[in-house]
């Protein structure tokens, strides 16, 4: 194991950036609540921003995940969100994606150090980011168009499709879809889920629309069924990567003290918004965070030697870019769930008196 | 009626004011509405005086009771509205200095917690009992909190 030195992986913590990560941990805690997906996505890449090498970032944010997640997902079990079944049994495949993915970011480090890491870290972003984000903004659009937003969510063809495989001895009913579905569909699922967990931390880009769009869960039910994923597979990549020393378990109680804020605002702005709200600042955010990682990867490349050296003036304008592009993806996103929390409240004050029959008849 | 019970609240408010200022006591003329639209504004701007007393059938101590009236009630609407905020508010705060205290620890002895997160074979118990000791202290604060502001999901069908 690697434990000689270890203590060097980590960042020196001043005031500064223990604020900055508050800030940044409160929003990303909003959107884990409001999405389901960790949030993580917005911590790695801003903690890689303040210089915490990628492993250091990825395991970190787990630390402070699992926790997380496990507050999360009892608030919204208390919401009726959660289906505890299907979430342990894709846990537990997940839990082995993590345990191969940790071990292969820990080959990539060793292989070629930090810039590696942050490389490989980077480029994953940017392919899984791109693909799984235009595809639910794609159904976003579809969806509202269809002016379907109302109207129970429908499970796909794919999804009705699963269900009519029928493998003896791994039949299991699920609440969430009210039908039965073979547990070896799942597996690849969580294996996926776990893998790009230790990957970039953020397993719920796969896990969340895998949920949606394979096993056709209501996404509100997906979005709260990861949280028992993301718990399980938090807890089981924490002591993987702590046992190499990985874990700097100051950044993550900071990112944890504002994220546990920002996660009850998310959580509760689901309770008063329509589904295609839920997915659209999902699409949006992991676009945005898509573009901030996308300009940043030819410093990587340019640390390895595997491109002609940049000058400084153009990598440091590279990293700009790429931290406004991030700080836009916080904010906007921020003001996204804050901006449908606020108004979804208005909308239900305005329903409430007219729900109540004296008032009516009176009025 | 109306008029009369403003006047009353308006007379006795500078009968009060007057006898904080401390001066001599001052007589106005008149019924208190009249006293009211004609003297009062005037008198808050005069010599310091203790009380004024009304030389009509209205008596001083009615019109001073009809505001202290007013005034109770406004008191007690106030110490209502502040005991409904009372118990949740007093829910969060040691919630609140418990998850500050559990930092104010973990970062007073930073380097030591992190050397001993990295050094053994134990080590990924410091991490992950830290995490979970302080997302229960937190997350209970954060909940106690944001219940106290008056945040609460939506109980009506979308």
């Amino acid at each position: 194991m690697e434990h000689a030195g270890a203590l060097t992986n980590f960042i020196d913590l001043d005031l500064s950036t223990a604020a900055i990560l508050f800030v940044v941990g409160v929003i990303a805690g909003m959107v884990s609540g409001f999405i389901g997906s960790g949030g993580a996505f917005v911590l790695t890449p801003a903690m890689m921003s303040l210089g915490v090498p990628g492993i250091v970032a990825v395991a970190s944010n787990m630390a402070h995940k699992f926790p997380k997640a496990l507050v999360g997902a009892y608030k919204r079990a208390k919401f009726g969100q959660v289906d505890l079944k299907l979430g342990l049994v894709m846990g537990a495949s997940a839990e082995a994606g993590v345990l191969y993915g940790a071990q292969l970011q820990q080959n990539i480090k060793a292989a070629f150090g930090d810039a590696g890491s942050s490389l490989y870290v980077s480029v994953a972003f940017v392919i899984i980011l791109s693909l799984v984000g235009t595809f639910v903004m794609v159904d976003t659009w579809r969806t509202y168009k269809a002016d379907a937003v109302d109207l129970e969510e429908k499970p796909n063809k794919l999804a009705l499709w699963i269900r009519t495989i029928r493998i003896p001895y791994t039949m299991v009913y699920f609440p969430s879809i009210r039908s039965e579905i073979s547990v070896l569909v799942t597996l690849p699922l969580g294996f996926a889920t776990g893998m790009l967990a230790a990957t970039i931390a953020v397993g719920g880009f796969i896990g969340v629309p895998a949920m949606i769009y394979v096993l056709g869960v209501p996404s509100l039910m997906a979005t709260a069924t990861e949280l028992v994923i993301a718990f399980v597979m938090g807890l089981g990549g924490t002591i993987k990567f702590s046992l190499h020393g990985f874990v700097d378990i100051r950044l993550a109680m900071v990112i944890l003290a504002g994220s546990l804020f920002g996660l009850q605002i998310g959580a509760i702005g689901t309770t008063y918004v329509k589904t295609y709200v839920v997915k659209g600042v999902m699409g949006m955010i992991m676009l945005l965070v898509l573009f901030s990682r996308f300009f940043v990867i030819p410093v990587y490349l340019s640390d390895l030697e595997l491109i002609a050296p940049l000058a400084a003036p153009t990598a440091a304008m590279l990293k700009a870019i790429s931290f406004g592009i991030m700080a836009f993806a916080l904010f906007g996103g921020a003001v996204a769930i804050v901006g449908a929390l606020l108004q979804g409240m208005a909308r239900a004050r305005r329903a409430q008196p007219s729900d109540e029959p004296g008032l009516a008849a009176s009025g | 009626m109306a008029r009369n019970k403003t006047a009353s609240m308006a007379a006795g408010a500078a009968a009060r004011e007057s006898r904080m200022r401390g001066g001599d006591p001052l007589f106005i003329q008149g019924a208190p509405h009249e006293a009211a639209r004609r003297d009062v504004r005037a008198f808050r701007s005069s010599t310091p005086i203790t009380a004024c007393v009304f030389d009509t059938d209205t008596d001083l101590s009615t019109s001073e009771h009809a505001y202290h009236d007013v005034r109770r009630r406004a008191r007690r609407r106030q110490v209502r509205r502040f005991r409904r905020l009372h118990p949740k508010t007093m829910a969060a705060l040691p919630r609140g200095v418990m998850s500050m205290s559990l930092y104010a620890l973990l970062f007073a002895n930073g380097n030591r917690v992190l050397a001993m997160s990295v050094n053994h074979w134990w080590s990924f118990l410091v991490p992950v009992s830290i995490a979970l000791v302080f997302s229960l202290a937190h997350g209970s604060f954060t909940g106690a909190f944001w219940d106290a502001v008056g945040l609460r999901p939506n109980t009506i069908r979308k």
